[in-house]
């Protein structure tokens, strides 16, 4: 039976990774533009059925709703190629088309107008899976539809569906350049408090990283969004290999996720791809073995999160858990010899207070898809470095907040009505609950965080004093 | 095998839905009761995860792996046998690792144990959302605290065994150990201290 995952796209950012996503998964599938399965794809094995069904024709159709509040992304996909694969009825653009303005208020106020069209679309695609396993949000979290009405949908697929699992695609903005959405750090922190209370898992995409990665390793002097779109596409789908080609392990998304996340508050995963290419590179070759691959996806500048870096601090940084998903021509002996190796060499540094290890999944790769290496290879890791992205969102917002700049823009909304600003307040104290316990992570007690801790040997990174409110932990 | 993986997931979403109960709790003195609860359920659950998924992991792994290479039936039948002569240590189905085995057994049946600790009530966690101390109350912790006992001192038979087992292969015993305790978690002697530090709340 299978355990189908309903993909949410929302906003500009939402749909256009979403959009990437959907190619590959048809490239993959063997499944044409139009849905149709191609003629040289009949051999079977894989499992479309999680993320596709069929209409009555048999022509496959993603489990997909593309929602946005103003037109143009979504206007290009149904001017695009790919016209016809999505079904239509599972598309909302408001009918104003003037978008949330860049405001995480608006997008959430205009999400709870719209929740009864939103949830109606929800419910029939749910009613038409034999075993729903969850949703996908694909979201940025910077501007106004994806971060606001990303969030108010978090909070009612949490109400609804709460026996279902919430995972989502985030993709943070870009802090080594100045940004035309000043309001960003408001944006990201209020949508953080929602990934934090009502997702299962975020997997965080850093185009902060993303844009490294882009010129450090692919050479690209200016990336395009379309080039960056690509490596998110490469991770989205590799990440829901093992769920699509059914394995020995991971194969549904709660076995992948229970075992990746050991507590559940500590659910934001980051992830690393090797070997990379864009559509122009694809001549430049690497030997690959598996031991090349695993040892790359261990190395900082592969990380697609920039929190990941060579600082003091960073040293200190601990893997919770790391899944390696292998696909390609491997040597078995190899795997077996490149995880003593790693551990020989000291080249990762995991918790003291609970058992890991690198877990290695071995994945059929698509027979449809022609790649130049014989190996590559994802990881899904949750790492305590992660605490450094939320600590950078949070000093932004604090930048801005002491200003008590652009504040009006909210005040306009019922959420800040009258002046009432506690929910930038419980927002902030939530985010720094979150990088207290990554830092408690850190440390051999991990398992007495958030009990009394006198001495404050677990805590001082995100609160001010140090010391833990239980109230605002999490 | 199956049953004990869905077991582990299964406490796994209750954990999850209980840890978002906690959360929206205004009382500090409940909380602070609870999340020791918790961590306890939340550490025992990912010890025994890991060890399941480990012996999956290297048990399954083999199996996808060996039929790899095979070019036809004549070569499927040498493979098979080699796949069954292997089979022997890696699943520890041979004498000599009869006590290994049934380690490993009772470890798979502490996970079953583990779950119907939690009793029907904590898994509906949208009912009666307001009693989190009825809720949590149903999770007999002493049991699980006898279940983590039990786990201990086989994991501790278990390390004896391999410092009997010859450290070479790439599988067997030896390997599976060295998966089991890839970062030192099990050779440090402090965590040893785990369960009496578990009993004293």
């Amino acid at each position: 039976m299978p355990r189908e995952i309903i993909t949410l796209q929302v906003g500009q950012c939402g749909n256009q990774i979403g959009m990437e996503f959907w190619k590959q998964l048809c490239l993959e599938h063997g499944i044409s533009k139009d849905g149709i399965l191609e003629d040289f794809a009949t051999q079977g094995g894989d499992r479309k059925d999680v993320f596709f069904y069929q209409a009555d024709d048999q022509h496959y159709i993603p489990r997909a709703l593309l929602i946005d509040l103003e037109p143009r992304v979504i206007n290009g996909i149904q001017n695009s190629e790919y016209r016809n694969l999505y079904n239509h009825e599972n598309i909302f653009v408001a009918d104003h088309g003037g978008g949330a303005g860049n405001n995480w208020a608006s997008g959430y106020h205009q999400g709870k107008g719209v929740e009864e069209d939103i949830m109606d679309m929800i419910d029939r695609e749910a009613d038409g899976s034999d075993s729903l396993e969850g949703f996908v949000l694909c979201h940025s979290i910077a501007g106004g539809t994806g971060s606001g009405m990303g969030s108010y949908l978090l909070e009612t697929l949490n109400d609804r569906y709460s026996k279902k699992l919430v995972q989502t695609y985030s993709v943070f903005p870009n802090q080594m350049e100045t940004s035309d959405v000043v309001v960003q750090p408001y944006n990201s922190l209020l949508t953080l408090k929602r990934l934090t209370l009502n997702a299962d898992c975020v997997v965080v995409l850093d185009n902060t990283a993303l844009n490294r990665i882009a010129v450090e390793r692919l050479h690209l002097s200016n990336p395009t969004f379309g080039q960056t779109n690509s490596l998110v596409s490469t991770v989205m789908s590799a990440s829901t290999t093992t769920l699509r080609y059914p394995g020995y392990m991971n194969n549904d998304l709660v076995g992948l996720l229970a075992s990746l996340i050991p507590t559940p508050r500590c659910h934001f995963l980051m992830t690393g791809y090797t070997p990379l290419t864009v559509e122009r590179q694809a001549n430049v070759i690497r030997k690959t073995t598996v031991l090349d691959v695993m040892r790359r996806l261990l190395q900082a500048k592969n990380i697609m999160v920039s929190s990941y870096a060579r600082t003091k601090d960073a040293s200190q940084a601990k893997y919770i858990s790391i899944l390696n998903i292998i696909q390609g021509e491997v040597d078995p002996t190899q795997v077996h010899e490149s995880l003593q190796r790693i551990r020989e060499r000291k080249l990762v540094n995991f918790i003291e207070w609970g058992p890991a290890s690198i877990q290695v999944a071995l994945s059929r790769k698509s027979p449809y898809v022609q790649t130049a290496h014989r190996v590559s290879g994802l990881m899904l890791a949750s790492h305590t470095s992660i605490r450094h992205l939320f600590s950078k969102c949070l000093s932004q917002y604090e930048k801005l907040r002491k200003k008590q700049a652009f504040l009006d823009n909210y005040r306009k909304f019922p959420m800040f009505a009258d002046n009432d600003l506690s929910e930038f307040d419980e927002s902030r104290d939530i985010i720094e609950s979150l990088v207290d316990e990554y830092k408690a992570c850190e440390s051999p007690d991990y398992i007495k965080w958030g009990m009394e801790d006198p001495d404050s040997l677990l805590t001082g990174e995100g609160s001010a004093t140090g010391t833990l409110d239980p109230k605002s932990s999490i | 095998m199956k049953l004990t993986i869905f077991s582990l997931t299964d406490i796994w979403r209750s954990l999850k839905g209980l840890v978002h109960f906690i959360s929206k709790s205004c009382d500090s003195e409940l909380y602070q009761h609870e999340v020791s609860h918790l961590n306890t359920l939340m550490k025992m659950r990912h010890q025994v995860n890991h060890f399941v998924s480990t012996h999956c992991s290297s048990m399954w792994s083999h199996n996808y792996l060996i039929y790899l290479g095979v070019k036809d039936m004549m070569d499927f039948e040498s493979v098979h046998m080699e796949y069954l002569t292997d089979s022997l240590h890696i699943c520890f189905l041979s004498d000599e690792t009869r006590t290994v085995a049934s380690i490993i057994e009772s470890i798979l049946q502490f996970a079953l144990d583990f779950r119907s600790c939690l009793t029907a009530g904590v898994w509906d966690v949208e009912v009666n959302q307001q009693n989190l101390l009825s809720k949590l109350s149903r999770i007999n912790i002493s049991q699980v605290l006898s279940i983590k006992q039990k786990f201990d001192k086989n994991l501790n038979e278990l390390h004896l065994c391999y410092l009997k087992t010859p450290k070479h292969g790439e599988f067997g015993l030896s390997c599976f150990w060295d998966y089991l305790n890839y970062n030192k978690f099990y050779s440090d002697a402090s965590n040893e201290m785990e369960v009496s530090w578990f009993l004293s709340f």
